[in-house]
């Protein structure tokens, strides 16, 4: 498009791209419309004379997010929460059900009663 | 018995008394030749108001800079582990005032707010304080004037799911699928 470019950006290269470790991309944000070049003659006076509306939009025409903007939290962690626990879910049944159904039987000598009996049969055979 | 041993004691304190009292007075003369020789140093060095290093070649190359070069020395102070001297800020300060660049000059300053935030919490305060003259001579708003200390629009990520979901299934109806 029109834009501006002022100065060497992130690579060198003519992208746009908001950073708070690279605050200073080579373009400028908006093209070169005619209210941004009315704006930009009002520049050239005295900067107290401009409106806080005209500042802003002066702001809003060099970059697209300002730093509280690019700071602010995201929401992404929900995204990733409710996938995890979705998964989680998925495989939680899907072993439940294979420890129920699926897998063989156990053998004789994991039942607590047999165990018992075997104790006490050692003890016996001891004393 | 006792004699020996309160002459042992005796000697011991005394012998720690020299050794904790007579460093002392050497200690003195080296700091006040030390001092010396800084000052002489500075007085030989290239300086400005007591700046030096990265923060003078800053200061020096913003004096009569273009708009390339500004942003070539802010961004270089965006990559520092520090923050620069308020004499540097308002140096930069003035150059966007001379460029009649507005925005630049308070992306400079919320670059500064946001690496504030992560040393000390009087830092940014400091900061404000030392620049709010110049700031008020140039006519520059602060941050809190302009609302910019909170986010003032909605933030459109364009990686987000949705948007490329959207894109995806305008291309393929575009060609037809």
């Amino acid at each position: 498009g029109n834009r501006d470019v002022v100065g060497y950006g992130i690579n060198g290269r003519l992208n746009y791209l908001d950073s708070t470790e690279f605050p200073y991309p080579s373009l400028r944000f908006a093209e070169n419309t005619p209210d941004v070049m009315a704006l930009r003659e009002e520049e050239k006076q005295c900067w107290s004379t401009l409106s806080i509306e005209q500042k802003k939009a002066l702001y809003r025409a060099s970059f697209c997010n300002n730093f509280a903007e690019l700071r602010a939290p995201t929401g992404h962690w929900k995204d990733y929460l409710t996938s995890f626990l979705i998964l989680m879910s998925i495989t939680l049944s899907i072993s439940l059900y294979m420890n129920e159904y699926g897998l063989p039987y156990m053998p004789k000598t994991f039942n607590k009663e047999w165990e018992m009996e075997v104790q006490r049969r050692k003890l016996l055979l001891g004393n | 018995m006792f004699g020996l041993a309160r002459r042992a004691g005796a000697i011991v304190a005394n012998s720690t008394r020299r050794m904790v009292f007579q460093p002392a007075p050497l200690q003195v003369t080296s700091l006040r030749l030390k001092s010396n020789v800084d000052s002489q140093i500075r007085k030989l060095a290239d300086t400005e108001d007591g700046l030096e290093g990265a923060d003078l070649l800053n200061f020096r190359a913003l004096e009569n800079s273009d708009s390339w070069l500004t942003r070539k020395v802010f961004s270089e102070i965006a990559g520092y582990d520090s923050i620069p001297d308020p004499k540097v800020m308002v140096a930069g300060l003035v150059a966007c005032r001379r460029l009649n660049d507005y925005a630049l000059a308070i992306r400079f300053i919320e670059n500064i707010h946001h690496k504030a935030q992560g040393f000390d919490k009087n830092l940014w305060a400091y900061i404000q304080q030392e620049i709010t003259p110049a700031m008020q001579e140039l006519g520059i708003s602060s941050l809190e004037e302009m609302g910019y200390e909170k986010p003032e629009k909605e933030v459109v990520d364009v990686f987000d799911m949705k948007y490329i979901i959207v894109i995806v299934l305008k291309e393929a109806g575009r060609f037809n699928l």
